[in-house]
């Protein structure tokens, strides 16, 4: 039992280190994301299911009334980058 | 409000307004894919390479993150919106609304993170920093 408990206070401090490391932001590991997701030479497939958005109301340009609208999306995109040699020799 | 908050709030307003999920494949292998329950959001995991292969100096990990976490935790809680974080299908983290934290809120100092599982978040994490070492040894 104790060394069940030590077990389990020897984790939650290591997790409790790197819950208190410091920097980073959010931001930056959605930008290794984007990075990663936008690569070169890659294939990146979306696979949408029942992927709905709600548009709320709005008041468009002259205060002109906007109506709600249900997105919905279903399938699947790829995305294929490809890295290509620009060369100022060829003309 | 600072901006984080405001963007959080922003991107909370957002998915509360999203249904569905979204499966992200790289060269035919899942590394990802998000489901958006209303006021719950499910990151599930697969390959935890998509988070740490950028080539800069200034590239982290997830657990880097986790300090942010707190405060990210705590505006989704006042959302009434939970983000649960997942590897490989099991739970690792959850955060904001429905987190029960009970040890966890000794080492996060927060009641709007709960640990799952300390197993799925120690691998989570060395799945990242081996992703980067890979990385930072082939660049």
């Amino acid at each position: 039992m104790e060394n069940l408990r030590n077990e389990a206070s020897e984790a939650a401090n290591y997790v409790g280190k790197k819950v208190e490391e410091s920097g980073s932001q959010w931001a930056d590991i959605l930008k290794e994301v984007v990075d990663k997701l936008t690569g070169k030479n890659m294939e990146v497939t979306y696979n949408f299911q029942n992927f709905e958005i709600d548009i709320p109301k709005a008041t468009g340009p002259e205060g002109k009334e906007l109506g709600s609208a249900k997105w919905r999306l279903d399938g699947k995109f790829t995305l294929t980058t490809q890295l290509s040699n620009k060369s100022p020799n060829i003309e | 409000m600072d901006p984080e908050t405001r963007t959080v709030n922003t991107l909370a307003e957002i998915l509360k307004s999203v249904q569905g999920k979204i499966i992200i494949d790289v060269q035919d292998k899942q590394v990802l894919s998000v489901s958006l329950e209303g006021n719950r959001v499910v990151l599930d995991v697969s390959d935890a390479s998509i988070f740490g292969t950028a080539e800069s100096d200034s590239s982290i990990g997830l657990f880097d993150g986790l300090k942010t976490a707190k405060k990210l935790g705590e505006t989704l809680n006042s959302k009434g919106m939970t983000l649960s974080i997942l590897r490989k299908g099991k739970k690792a983290l959850s955060l904001g609304r429905d987190a029960k934290p009970t040890l966890s809120t000794l080492v996060t100092r927060t009641d709007d993170i709960q640990v799952d599982s300390v197993r799925q978040v120690t691998k989570l994490g060395k799945d990242v920093k081996k992703h980067r070492k890979r990385t930072k040894k082939s660049s």
